[in-house]
């Protein structure tokens, strides 16, 4: 069964369809990019199936179950993890308190009134940080970690509850081209190791070309494509869509 | 039938004067995004300038009409100093700090009317040749009402051609509805913004100017219509000038009808009126709503950290001092300290919610009120001792909190602030006009502590050690995971969802948690005095509050101990010496805000980091 199946979903902002109908699914371990130029619709669908946003029709289902306008914090437990296009972390704590936050709310423990959170989830933390390579920065302020850190800290932050899906909205935006490339070995990590199905948004062609197994390409909120990253490599609506942008990559490489 | 023709023109007349006031508030908001809490003290300016005026040269009926339009155009210039000095400073502070900024110029305002025209009420004469009644329909309609709706069309009918046909206008209706927009035409924003503000302050010093031949100008109005005008803005829809048109006629009629047929909750009701439009529609019936995705936090708090030296050191320093201090301090003082005891507590609870949650409240008085009343009410009604009705102190907060903060914790900003504080004021209302049940204005007399903690030291170290306690409970929740999630939906509230956070449910907790914390130190409070009076749950009450926790400094946990010890000292010897308190108190504010945002203990880290 598909860890997450979309079916026909929709949402408006006044007059702009923002998704107009989009079905597809995604398996479990699978990585999937979900690729269009700016105002495709990306963000809205994700915010969609995070439950950010209540869409206008259609289904979302997690594992066979209907999650369809549940709010973040629901569907965060039907195993969601989500990292943002803008980076969200807490800014006013470190590092490992940004991921023991997370583990207390994983563990159902965010009400608790009891021992200090420092005390607590301490050696959970410390692993993911280790697994993200932010070993050295545990005890620092998320405030002032340079913009690659925060992406490797909401990663850390989108695994605490063992998600069977991580929704990540543009991993590497805003990233030094060579550190691209890290940041989704480390995705790729996660997949191999944890076995979770991970859907991405990107810009960069080399990224999704590279770290894709299948490739979903929007367009003013319709799916216009969908195959292997061969398969859209050769597809010449992708190519009109992408015109510009597209070809200068092509070029590039 | 007739009398309920006659009764909506009453309500039509009082719609009048609050749009008037309200429509001004609104294109101030709408250009500035500050919400000017002294609009109110602008209308009240009107007012009193009037009345001199009219002293001067309003006996004839032209006499007085130039009499209350110099007032407006004097009330206008008073705007453009205040906007040009102080709000000018402040369009980039946090909401909260604006609030309390202009509420700074309230007291100012406040007592330099007292100083120029005195204590008390002024009644000026009626209008020369409206100050008859037409009888209609059997029932005397007063002149002067008429004269007062037509007033309000002329206004509503130039404020439309104003917005619509001059570049002024237009400008100002492209910056409410767009900012950025206006910013990157390049338009000089400092002059629209004055002059949107001489426009509102004009528009209030009118509305002010032209009740005083129907109601006597007094100290009081400037608060009691700020906060009519509030909720018609609110329920209108911020910025929007037909909005606050439509809702002034609602609400006034409401009121109208309401002194009819529910005459003791009637306050009630406006404000229900607002909770209810906040939380269907929380953009108000005509204003759009603002997408804010974004999340802006400029200052990032540092990460605490549990008690390091020189923290440690000063919770150890409160606690010797406070057990040792009765043993070498007089009497006076003693009730003193036992008064700073219970006032951190409730600056404590404050701090809790503004600093741990970020929930801008601007009527943490209504918790603290409520316990008190709660302790009071039960030695009154049920004659309970200390001890029980100390208990139920908490209960009453937490109560309140739960009540209210469903509402308010669904809102954000200032709309949050807002919405706290209608229903502190619907509290204090109900408090006020509810009087076989409170005792009104003459309060509730004789809660005493029992016999065993009559002696003052006695009482003080009861309230000592049970408040000590309650800001140690807050303190160690910072810490707890509650605590630690209040603060990360603060930080972040989509990235608390995104980890599983009930973010709503969590901060409506907060706020009774809080509650019940305000309600301890209310029930303290009510013991101290040995009465309650209704004052507890107004605003006042509340922004001693935040003057306490900012006076400290928001960003430390030590900060509203500190504020309360510093802020109580200098009320108590300052109202000694003066009785220009508010004065003081309003430019204190003013600076705190400026000059000093974060606090005393913000002081303390600047002066260090300079001689480092
Ligand atoms: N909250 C909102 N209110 C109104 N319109 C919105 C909102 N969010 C998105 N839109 C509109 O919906 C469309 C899709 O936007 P979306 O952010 O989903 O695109 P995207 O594919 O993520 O683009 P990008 O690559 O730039 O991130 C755009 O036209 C956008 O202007
Ligand atoms: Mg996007």
């Amino acid at each position: 069964m598909s860890v997450l199946a979309v079916e026909n979903l929709s949402k408006a902002f006044g007059g702009v369809q923002a998704v107009g109908g989009v079905s597809f699914a995604v398996a479990s371990g699978e990585r999937v990019a979900l690729i269009g130029p700016n105002g495709a619709g990306k963000t809205t669908l994700f915010n969609c199936i995070n439950g950010q946003l209540r869409p206008d029709g259609g289904r979302i289902r997690m594992s066979g179950q209907d999650v369809t306008g549940k709010t973040p914090h629901r569907i965060w437990r039907h195993g969601v993890g989500r990292t943002f296009q803008i980076t969200a972390t807490f800014t006013s704590m470190t590092v490992a308190e940004n991921i023991q936050v997370a583990l207390a709310s994983a563990d159902g423990a965010a009400t608790g009134l009891g021992r200090r959170l420092g005390t607590r989830y301490r050696a959970e933390a410390e692993a993911l940080i280790d697994l993200v390579g932010l070993a050295s920065r545990t005890e620092n302020s998320a405030a002032e970690l340079p913009y690659g850190d925060l992406k490797r800290l909401e990663l850390a932050v989108a695994m605490t509850n063992d998600p069977s899906l991580l929704l990540m909205d543009e991993p590497t935006a805003g990233m030094a081209a060579d550190a691209r490339g890290g940041m989704m070995d480390l995705v790729d990590v996660m997949v191999a190791e944890r076995g979770v199905a991970v859907l991405f948004t990107e810009h960069d062609m080399d990224v999704v070309f590279g770290h894709a197994d299948r490739v979903i390409v929007l367009d003013r909120g319709q799916v216009i494509a969908e195959g292997t990253p061969d398969e859209i490599r050769a597809d010449a609506r992708v190519r009109a869509v992408y015109l510009g942008t597209f070809d200068a990559q092509e070029a590039a490489v | 039938m007739s009398f309920i023709v006659v009764q909506a023109i009453t309500g039509l007349a009082s719609a009048a004067s609050l749009f008037l006031i309200a429509v001004g508030l609104s294109i101030v908001f709408g250009v500035t995004r500050v919400v000017n809490f002294a609009h109110g003290s602008l209308y009240m300016l009107g007012a009193y300038l009037a009345f001199s005026f009219v002293a001067a040269f309003g006996e004839s009926f032209l006499g007085y009409l130039a009499a209350i339009l110099l007032a407006a155009i004097v009330v206008g210039g008073v705007g453009a100093v205040m906007e040009t000095s102080l709000l000018r400073r402040i369009y980039r502070a946090p909401e909260l700090f604006q609030l309390l900024a202009t509420f700074g110029v309230v007291l100012v305002v406040q007592d330099l009317t007292r100083l120029i025209w005195g204590a008390d009420d002024l009644f000026a004469p009626r209008m020369p040749g409206l100050d008859g009644a037409i009888q209609f329909l059997g029932h005397a309609v007063p002149q002067y009402d008429l004269f007062l709706i037509a007033v309000a069309f002329v206004v509503l009918g130039a404020l439309w051609l104003l917005f619509r046909h001059t570049r002024f206008g237009v400008l100002v209706r492209a910056a409410t509805e767009d900012r950025e927009m206006v910013a990157a035409l390049g338009i000089d924003q400092r002059w629209l913004f004055t002059g949107a503000f001489i426009l509102g302050a004009a528009l209030a010093g009118l509305g002010g100017a032209l009740q005083i031949p129907r109601q006597a100008a007094s100290l009081s109005m400037d608060l009691n219509i700020i906060v009519d005008a509030f909720v018609v803005v609110v329920v209108g829809g911020m910025g929007s000038i037909m909005g606050a048109f439509v809702a002034a006629v609602l609400i006034s009629e409401l009121l109208a009808f309401g002194v009819v047929i529910f005459p003791e909750i009637t306050l009630v009701l406006i404000f229900m009126v607002m909770a209810v439009t906040l939380v269907l529609k929380p953009s108000g019936l005509f204003g759009r709503p603002e997408f804010t995705m974004a999340e802006d936090r400029r200052n990032p708090d540092p990460p605490l950290r549990a008690g390091d030296g020189l923290s440690r050191i000063f919770w150890w320093f409160l606690l010797v001092a406070g057990v040792a201090a009765p043993l070498v301090i007089g009497d006076f003082a003693v009730v003193v300290l036992t008064e700073i005891a219970i006032l951190a507590l409730f600056a404590a609870s404050l701090h809790f919610l503004l600093w741990g949650g970020g929930l801008i409240t601007f009527g943490h008085a209504a918790y603290f009120g409520l316990g008190a009343y709660g302790s009071g009410l039960a030695v009154f009604h049920l004659s309970l001792g200390m001890a029980p009705a100390l208990l139920l102190a908490p209960l009453a907060g937490a109560a309140g909190a739960l009540l209210f903060g469903w509402f308010c914790v669904r809102l954000s900003g200032i709309y949050m602030a807002m919405l706290t504080l209608a229903f502190a004021q619907m509290a204090w209302s109900a408090a006020f006009q509810w009087v076989g049940f409170t005792g009104g204005d003459n309060g509730i007399l004789g809660v005493w502590p029992s016999a065993w903690a009559s002696d003052p030291v006695v009482f003080y170290y009861l309230a000592f050690v049970v408040c000590a306690a309650v800001i140690w409970g807050l303190r160690h929740t910072v810490f707890s995971p509650f605590g630690y999630t209040l603060r990360a939906t603060r930080d972040s509230a989509l990235r608390a969802a995104a980890i599983g956070v009930d973010v709503t449910r969590h901060r409506w907790l907060a706020f009774t948690l809080a509650g019940a914390a305000a309600g301890v130190a209310g029930g303290f409070f009510a013991f101290a005095k040995g009465s309650v009076f209704p004052d507890v749950l107004f605003v006042s009450t509340s922004v001693d509050g935040l003057v306490m926790v900012l006076l400290g400094g928001l960003q430390s946990l030590a900060g509203p101990i500190l504020g309360a010890i510093v802020f109580t000292e200098i009320e108590t010897e300052l109202t000694r010496l003066t009785d220009l308190w508010q004065l003081f108190l309003g430019l204190l504010i003013i600076v705190l805000v400026v000059v000093l945002p974060h606090g005393l203990v913000g002081l303390s880290a600047l002066v260090r980091r300079r001689s480092s």
